[in-house]
């Protein structure tokens, strides 16, 4: 496996597996009921009965992280999985089928690519309404056009292979023909993206959770918790402080897994280190 | 290159037609009346919500309505506040000087932090410098922009006092303490860009250094510095210029956060405040006016482009 052999990617890969595991065990995991409030020890800092300090409204935040990668995972995987299959399949379709469909389609999909993304994910949730499937819901339709590009591209190149024709010949409908032979051979690309787009999906729910437009109290979201934070960052900094560092974390460990991949697939990205 | 620009600046028009399509359809889809969010959700007198609604033109159907509003933007007027009662246009005059000043600035700074750096990353021999560049790019654009803001201001205003917390003097007015006003905002914006053009300089780098011209450069006996900043910097930098332009983009809409962060009275904060005070109509026109810069900043960056680059030819 070349991944193995990328510090970048076992990096990448050991942060998120932690991540990942510890978001999933959550309910386990977390020392103190998400939503409980301890008045007594509101801001208690990291140590102690809290390892990581307590909120305002003395909530444990070490619960809250945990949960809140959940939060952010979920959203992420869900946002960018909508988006690769809406933009893979629209994408194939276009390449492959060409003609009006392929002109008509990347002509909506340069539309979107027109608005400032976020912008376009905050109009999408003023529309449909915050929350967190909302958030999924602008963030995936925001990345579709990435997929659409990325997908159609290859499926140019592939719909002329002998291969393909081939299986046309052969009388397979156009479906199958896409999903047996099409999608194969132009996965890989698309795996790259999805993986860069994990990382900023997370960077865009935190966000949008900051504005008060994603996920909602007091149901924990990072972006959320550091947006709580600000506002008695004098009295307290670690509020703020853990949630960013988490964000952090979550989004370096897709970067560099993606970047590794990058790397894997175009050679020309690497230094040789041979003496010039 | 002049058909090339008729041709563009040709291309603008559906396409800000569309756009404006689409912005005038999506804020007809946000769910409530707008005239009962203009009353209040107390008032439920229906000779006054018909009155209100009468003189939005709400009572008129939607395709009337799209072709007034277009009407009016074709004369530059976006319309009033339903909040404050103010002309859109002079909100939106006042909120984005605040919002170009924060872009430009951040890439300026962007470009200064982000060039030097690729640099270092794409010529040093050294793999550990290299590998320590490309981890602290790939952790600037790991940063959320909100939880740096908020470190900044902790850090550089209310511990050291370096910075004055919140102020803002006009530009024109007191240009030093308006660049130091704007500084930690601007460099919260700047960190994930100059991250961004270090790594495509670095890239564009490590692909010319086996070029022939390089080798010929060197073979001639210049200093690797001369090899470096006459010969591989100047084809390098081609795509960086791209990457600016999108960037640029990306700031006109992506200082919504910052904005809020610093509380900066720009476009995004404008925006944002329409969208806790339910002001659709300056919503509408904030998304309008940010959507338009960003395409005519795209336009402008292909323009460049083309200057840069003798090799491309539009036919």
């Amino acid at each position: 496996m070349l991944v193995c052999r990328s510090p970048k990617a076992v990096v990448g890969l050991l942060i998120l597996a932690t991540i990942a595991a510890a978001a999933t065990m959550a309910p386990h995991l977390a020392p103190y009921p998400v939503t409980e409030m301890h008045p007594s020890d509101r801001f208690a800092p990291p140590g102690g009965k809290y390892a990581l300090g307590t909120d305002f409204f003395g909530r444990d935040l070490l619960s809250r992280v945990l949960f809140g990668y959940r939060t952010s995972l979920l959203v992420a995987v869900m946002s960018v999985g909508f988006a690769l299959v809406c933009g893979s399949a629209l994408g194939m379709s276009a390449g492959y089928i060409g003609g009006a469909l392929d002109t008509t389609l990347m002509r909506a999909m340069d539309i979107l690519f027109a608005f400032p993304v976020l912008l376009l994910a905050i109009t999408i949730v003023v529309v449909l309404g915050a929350g967190t499937l909302t958030t999924v819901l602008a963030i995936g339709i925001v990345y579709v056009p990435i997929f659409a590009r990325i997908a159609r591209a290859p499926t140019l190149v592939v719909r002329e292979h002998a291969y393909v024709e081939a299986a046309r010949a052969l009388g397979q409908r156009t479906l199958r023909v896409i999903a047996r032979h099409v999608l194969p051979n132009i996965s890989t690309p698309i795996f790259v993206q999805a993986t860069i787009n994990l990382a900023t999906a997370i960077l865009f729910e935190s966000a949008l959770s900051f504005l008060g437009l994603g996920t909602q109290p007091p149901y924990p979201s990072l972006g959320l918790m550091v947006s709580e934070g600000r506002n008695y960052i004098e009295l307290s900094p670690w509020p703020t402080v853990f949630p960013g560092l988490a964000i952090v974390l979550a989004v370096l460990s897709f970067n560099l897994v993606g970047d590794a991949l990058q790397e894997i697939l175009d050679p020309r990205l690497r230094q040789t280190w041979v003496s010039s | 290159m002049q058909r090339y620009l008729a041709q563009r600046l040709l291309l603008l028009i559906p396409v800000l037609f569309v756009i404006s399509l689409l912005v005038f359809s999506l804020m007809h889809l946000i769910p409530g009346d707008p005239a009962q969010a203009i009353l209040g959700f107390e008032n439920t007198d229906p000779a006054q919500l018909a009155a209100v609604r009468r003189d939005l033109g709400l009572d008129r159907p939607v395709y009337v309505q799209y072709a007034r509003w277009l009407g009016r933007l074709l004369t530059g007027n976006l319309g009033t506040s339903v909040r404050t009662g103010r002309p859109i246009t002079t909100l939106v005059a006042e909120a984005l000087p605040f919002t170009i000043e924060l872009a430009v600035y951040s890439i300026a700074l962007a470009v200064l932090i982000g060039i030097p750096a690729g640099t270092l990353a794409g010529t040093t021999s050294s793999r550990w410098a290299d590998a320590g560049m490309q981890t602290l790019t790939l952790l600037g654009l790991s940063l959320p922009a909100f939880w740096v803001g908020a470190m900044f201001i902790l850090l550089f205003s209310v511990y050291l006092r370096w910075f004055p917390v919140l102020t803002y003097t006009a530009l024109l007015d007191a240009p030093l303490a308006n660049l130091r006003g704007f500084f930690l905002p601007a460099l919260t914006l700047a960190i994930p860009n100059a991250a961004a053009i270090a790594r495509m300089v670095r890239a564009s780098l490590v692909s010319v250094r086996r070029e022939e011209y390089v080798k010929v450069a060197r073979a001639k006996g210049l200093s690797e510095w001369r090899v470096v900043r006459a010969h591989m910097l100047k084809n390098a930098l081609i795509p960086v210029v791209t990457l600016i332009g999108i960037v640029a983009g990306y700031l006109l809409g992506g200082a919504i956060v910052v904005e809020q962060v610093f509380a900066i009275p720009g476009v995004g904060r404008l925006g944002l405040q329409a969208i806790v005070q339910r002001d659709y109509p300056v919503l509408q026109a904030v998304v309008l006016v940010v959507t338009a810069l960003f395409v005519l900043v795209n336009l402008l960056v292909d323009l460049i482009y083309v200057f840069l680059d003798p090799r491309i030819r539009y036919a």
